[in-house]
């Protein structure tokens, strides 16, 4: 299991999380997207933080940071989605092309 | 041999269920098939020999988020619309670009990188716990904080607006 398919898999992930964002146009369809992004960034975190392992001992700042980045990325969600709830409420859509105004 | 093969199942289900996610014209299918690639992303984890990490992905996206999401869809359709609620744009442009950004990590990948292994045979977690009450205890503390506000934050965002009447002898809302 070399460096390069680990990295190669997180790239396709973060392609396909990137035309989610791009092309959706329901809310939480792009979350959704965000999510495969943060995902693929995650694998590349732990896969270079094990690349620099070369003879120094273990580093486990990378495996720190995806615990930090999971942590952020749940409390995102959270606030994120209730954030769609809300304009759901408000404006009946969650489609991101037609929120167009701040206020109702 | 047996790892590569394995590894490369993982792989598969992972793009596999992340491309199901991405292109579903339905936004339940989408989800579920989010739920398969955190999935994925556990198990990749747990082959490169972080299992803590494996450990936190299941419980907090699978567990979480994945939850949440759920909810989120469900409350922002009427079920009988569920079918026809995830529109796209035209696929052209995103597929554009996405595929460039594509080409481009897969080169710096392929063609400026060491083939080394990803994988760490030391064991992860008890550096993890030393690290987070030790050199990282600030960010520790403070993703608490960042918690706590996210939580009373979302709740005070998704609260109802309701109008009530307050007690005798003060202004109606």
């Amino acid at each position: 299991m070399s460096a390069q398919a680990v990295l190669t898999v997180a790239a396709v992930l973060f392609s396909l999380g990137l035309y989610c964002v791009i092309t959706r146009r329901n809310a939480v369809s792009i979350l959704m997207g965000v999510e495969l992004m943060l995902n693929a960034a995650n694998i590349n975190l732990v896969a270079f933080s094990n690349l620099s392992l070369g003879g120094q001992g273990p580093k486990v700042e990378g495996h720190m940071f995806v615990v930090f980045v999971v942590l952020l990325a749940a409390a995102e969600a959270a606030v994120a989605l209730a954030i769609i709830l809300s304009i759901f409420r408000r404006m009946g859509t969650v489609e991101a092309d037609r929120m167009t105004s701040l206020k109702e | 041999m047996a790892e590569a093969v394995v590894f490369y199942i993982i792989a598969a289900f992972t793009i596999g269920t992340a491309c199901v996610t991405a292109f579903s014209g339905n936004i339940i299918r989408s989800a579920f098939s989010l739920l398969g690639t955190l999935v994925g992303v556990a198990a990749m984890f747990g082959m490169m020999g972080a299992d803590f990490l494996a450990v936190i992905q299941v419980m907090i996206y699978v567990g979480g988020v994945m939850v949440l999401i759920l909810f989120a869809v469900m409350l922002t359709h009427r079920i009988k619309d569920v079918n026809v609620s995830n529109r796209s744009l035209p696929a052209f442009p995103g597929a554009a670009v996405a595929v460039l950004v594509l080409g481009v990590l897969l080169y710096g990948i392929w063609y400026g990188l060491p083939g080394d292994t990803a994988r760490v045979e030391a064991k992860m977690t008890p550096l993890i716990g030393k690290a987070l009450v030790g050199s990282h205890v600030l960010p520790f503390l403070a993703s608490g904080l960042v918690l706590l506000i996210a939580l009373i934050g979302s709740v005070v965002i998704a609260r109802r607006e309701e109008t009530f009447v307050c007690g005798p002898g003060e202004a109606k809302r």
